[in-house]
């Protein structure tokens, strides 16, 4: 007779911890956490000489550049943000479903192609100083947009306000009339059930979105650098750009990690305080009120006004100059070769993350086990790893680690991977919660193993979640600038690197038809996500 | 002689063209009692209870509070002028409040809604809708809503932290907070688990009771307002068919939905003889004012508990179908020669078993015909 305790610690064994994913998310840790510790390393062993350059060259004007955009872009963002969302959820008026949507749009855009087209248009001969002459005379000449801070904030305010408009437009779309109904009962007029009630339910929104747009400024460099204002991006760009050594480069990516993961903090913070704010039991929306014809035709011009000055007027001007110059001088030679470069690297990048986050997400959603929660926390690291620090990071990894890789496409895709994997493994994360542990325990009660109950019960499951994270990660590397700009091969030039060297040698006009194409290929995806966002936040 | 609370008064109300939902309706709530509406699920209780709060306006009707008007047609006093309380189906806690600052929404206001409120009331002349209290006083009263809930020491947890029946305790303290004159329920117990139903019912039960408010409740599980109600008034398709103690419905229902709605019946065909009506289980006397239909032919209700063994052999031949246990007493499901199946109750020692032939007595305390349909 067999002695039945022999199989025993084998299916233990196998339950608690797969081996190949454990090694699989080890790894991922690693990675993610390498960047990390290199410029932590170089920054650390920075002497008293160094910090004290750094301080006079750098530091009381980066915080308050920094520091100050972080706070005005907060502060309009809550403004467009939040009136818009009210406006979308709480009226009636005719156009309201293409306008919530067509109100989002400026996420589509990246921050830098809006600076280099408001950039442009303030230029003498652009559209804007023509508009001045139009309205004010021969004589009338706006100012140019350099480091003008006020053009800044606005031009940032307009790329970001789409994240708070739409977390909030989905929790006020959640919003239950009962809670207002049992505010009026205990006999609280409107206006104080707007203080009391709606106000508290839906500060948590309002704050994640306005986390979401401050993070966005500290990390941008695109936009900040055309429109040369500097933040600590710029100044790690230029640090590194002008220095042989990466010292104060690595000082000023410490400085900026840690600003961010305060901000980090404070999000995760203000989101375990909301988790219960959800409603439960019978769900009754909020009845819109219907708008006359004056209404409607305020809403609408407040709306055409945001609409148009973030995605309306940079459309516009991109497709006006890149007709005016393929009509010129044809179209650019080299363009599908850019395209195509961008095309690779962001594919590459995209398809590789997804593979590494499986493995994390799965462990992290299907084990109550300390090792796979921390593997979670690392890979969530790169969330506080603005572009140009990993950038930097990614150029010590290939200098000092894993020098076959220097000066090829290998450090860009890798940067990629380091940069946007924590947005991918949300969007995983979120759709292996929804998948509950008994369907995979069905299939291994009926013989299944391990590994091909997670191909045939699992993985079909969890796929709009997989496409969903390839996509973002996709669309983001297309975007992406500042570490393309570091780590690029010699004359691997991408969509985005293409735009940046055409405006900064001030051929603005050359920069329109990359920029349109840019768009043009990232924008369906975007639209679908969206999409997909609202479906699932709409009841 | 208690005063009423609340008079109903005509009340109709429809919300598109598919008819009413609320009809003719008319309902009179005495000082301190438990009234329970009672009916199916759709048959318009929740809109009735909305109507009241001011959260609907009737289409034609009034309801009227003390000695004033507050629903008519287009002429709708706002909720958080009246003085009633509600406890919504699903409790409608405040996610963002602890169990204190949930209890407290209405005692302790701000103070510039305070002032507000109070500039209010002067311009719409009416009295302040509840009494401003000083501090020590609502420190007292919110003590005292925990004491009668039994919310001692879970004042400062969130909404999250409770479960079910504390969350409906928090929901009762809050609505009873500011002493309303009428507390509105609406399906208190449904969200509940069955073994905590019963438990918490007698809580509510007594809380209402204590506190000496008047309320209203809404249930469509008949054996709950039986226990719990002072007065019962019956719902159908938005209709009120009857009003009256879980006696009355029982023993003089008013109409065949009443009659099938409570407690268990069935019904046996009589005909019109003079002033008796013959039945196969015997003939008994018409009951007064008792209108005679045309065709002669009604419908007799039978309670289970109004059928009786017949002793030595009289009364008519059964012939037993099918038993059912029912705690002290089993129900029998009997045939009569004709074919029909009757039900009824009969003391757990009589041991019979489906295929034994019995015989059987109906002696109704009062007899509850229906003309024939
Ligand atoms: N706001 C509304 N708009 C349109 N129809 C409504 C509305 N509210 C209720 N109704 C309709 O009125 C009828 C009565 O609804 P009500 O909610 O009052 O029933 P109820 O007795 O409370 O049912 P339940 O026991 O299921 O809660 C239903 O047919 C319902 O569809
Ligand atoms: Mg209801």
């Amino acid at each position: 007779m067999r002695h039945p305790i022999l199989a025993f610690p084998l299916r233990v064994f196998e339950y608690h911890r797969p081996v190949g994913m454990t090694v699989a998310g080890a790894g991922v840790s690693v990675l993610m956490l390498l960047p990390l510790a290199y410029i932590v390393y170089y920054a650390l062993s920075a002497g008293a000489a160094d910090w004290a350059r750094i301080w006079s060259k750098w530091l009381p004007v980066l915080l308050a550049n920094t520091l100050g955009l972080g706070a005005a872009v907060a502060l309009v963002t809550l403004l467009l943000g939040t009136s818009l969302a009210w406006l979308v959820t709480r009226y009636e008026f005719a156009g309201k479903g293409i306008w919530s949507w067509l109100l989002a749009t400026p996420l589509g855009i990246p921050t830098y192609i809006m600076a280099y087209v408001y950039t442009e248009m303030f230029l003498p001969g652009g559209w804007a100083q023509s508009a001045a002459r139009l309205l004010g005379g021969p004589e009338a000449r706006l100012p140019l947009l350099y480091g003008a801070f006020p053009a800044v904030v606005m031009v940032l305010s307009l790329a970001t306000y789409p994240y708070v408009y739409l977390l909030v437009r989905a929790s006020l779309v959640n919003h239950n009339i009962t809670f207002d109904e049992a505010a009026q009962i205990q006999g609280v007029t409107r206006l104080f059930r707007f203080l009391r009630i709606t106000l508290p339910l839906h500060r948590p929104a309002v704050m994640a979105g306005l986390f979401l747009a401050v993070m966005y400024v500290f990390a941008d460099f695109g936009a900040v650098s055309m429109m040369r204002y500097s933040t600590f991006t710029r100044a790690i760009y230029l640090e590194l750009a002008g220095r042989t050594d990466r010292v104060g480069a690595s000082m000023l990516c410490l400085v900026l990690i840690v600003l961010s993961a305060v901000l980090f903090w404070l999000e995760r913070r203000n989101r375990s305080r909301s988790r219960y704010y959800q409603t439960v039991g019978t769900f009754r929306p909020v009845p819109g009120r219907r708008c006359g014809w004056s209404g409607t035709a305020l809403i609408w011009s407040y709306f055409l006004l945001v609409f148009g000055s973030a995605t309306g007027v940079v459309i516009a001007f991109l497709v006006v100059k890149s007709v005016e110059g393929i009509r010129a001088a044809g179209l650019p030679e080299d363009l599908g070769s850019y395209a195509f470069n961008s095309l690779f690297v962001s594919v590459a990048a995209a398809s590789a993350a997804v593979f590494l986050i499986v493995p994390v997400a799965y462990l992290a959603t299907r084990y109550q086990d300390r090792l796979y929660q921390f593997y979670l926390r690392c890979a969530y690291a790169g969330y506080v790893l603005p572009g140009p620090i990993v950038g930097v990071g990614v150029l010590f990894i290939a200098i000092h680690l894993f020098n076959p890789i220097y000066g090829t496409a290998g450090t860009v895709i890798l940067a990629y991977l380091i940069r946007f994997l924590p947005e991918g493994l949300q969007a995983l994360e979120a759709s292996f919660q929804q998948v509950k542990p008994h369907l995979e325990e069905a299939a291994r009660s009926l013989g299944s193993t391990f590994h091909s109950a997670l191909l045939r019960v699992l993985l079909p499951m969890i796929r709009p979640g997989i496409v969903t994270g390839w996509v973002l990660i996709f669309v983001s590397s297309m975007k992406e600038l500042p570490a393309t700009l570091l780590l690029r091969p010699l004359g691997f030039d991408t969509l985005a690197v293409r735009i940046w060297i055409e405006t900064s040698e001030e051929y603005y006009e050359l920069a329109a038809p990359a920029a349109l194409l840019l768009i043009g290929v990232t924008f369906p995806l975007f639209a679908l996500l969206l999409a997909r966002t609202t479906r699932q936040t709409l009841p | 002689m208690s005063t009423s609370v609340l008079d109903i008064n005509g009340l109709y109300k429809k919300f598109d063209s598919s008819g009413w939902v609320i009809e003719d309706c008319t309902l009179s709530v005495q000082s301190g009692e438990i009234l329970y509406v009672l009916g199916p699920s759709g048959s318009g209780k929740t809109t009735l209870l909305r109507l009241i709060c001011g959260f609907e306006s009737p289409d034609a009707g009034q309801i009227v509070q003390g000695n004033r008007i507050i629903s008519s047609p287009g002429l709708v006093l706002p909720p958080e002028r009246r003085r009633i309380g509600m406890v919504f189906q699903d409790y409608a806690i405040f996610p963002h409040l602890t169990v204190r600052g949930n209890v407290s929404f209405g005692l302790a206001r701000p103070f510039p809604e305070r002032v507000l409120r109070g500039l209010q009331a002067v311009l719409n002349r009416e009295p302040e809708r509840e009494q401003p209290l000083s501090g020590e006083q609502r420190q007292a009263r919110l003590e005292e809503m925990f004491k009668l809930t039994g919310l001692q020491g879970l004042e400062d947890r969130y909404p999250h932290e409770l479960s079910g029946g504390q969350q409906q305790r928090v929901a009762l303290a809050r609505a009873l907070a500011l002493r309303p004159d009428l507390v509105l329920l609406d399906e208190p117990f449904s969200n509940l688990d069955t073994n905590l139903r019963q438990r918490i019912r007698e809580e509510v039960k007594d809380v209402l009771k204590q506190s000496g408010a008047t309320s209203i409740l809404v249930t469509h599980d008949q054996e709950e307002a039986i226990n719990m109600a002072d007065r019962i008034a019956v719902m159908n398709k938005g209709r009120l068919e009857q009003v009256g103690t879980a006696d009355d419905l029982f023993h003089a229902p008013r109409s065949r939905f009443v009659a099938t709605f409570i407690g268990l019946s069935g019904f046996m065909r009589g005909e019109i003889v003079g002033k008796r009506v013959r039945t196969e289980l015997g003939s008994f006397a018409l009951p007064a004012g008792m209108a005679v239909p045309p065709s002669r032919a009604v419908d007799v209700l039978l309670r289970p508990d109004h059928i009786e063994p017949a002793r030595n052999g009289k009364g008519t031949p059964a012939q037993v179908v099918q038993t059912d246990f029912v705690g002290v007493q089993t129900l029998y499901t009997l045939a009569l020669p004709s074919g029909l199946k009757v039900q009824a109750l009969f003391p757990g020692h009589r041991h019979l078993v489906p295929g034994d032939k019995t015989s059987i007595r109906f002696t109704p305390p009062k007899l509850v015909v229906f003309p024939v349909e």
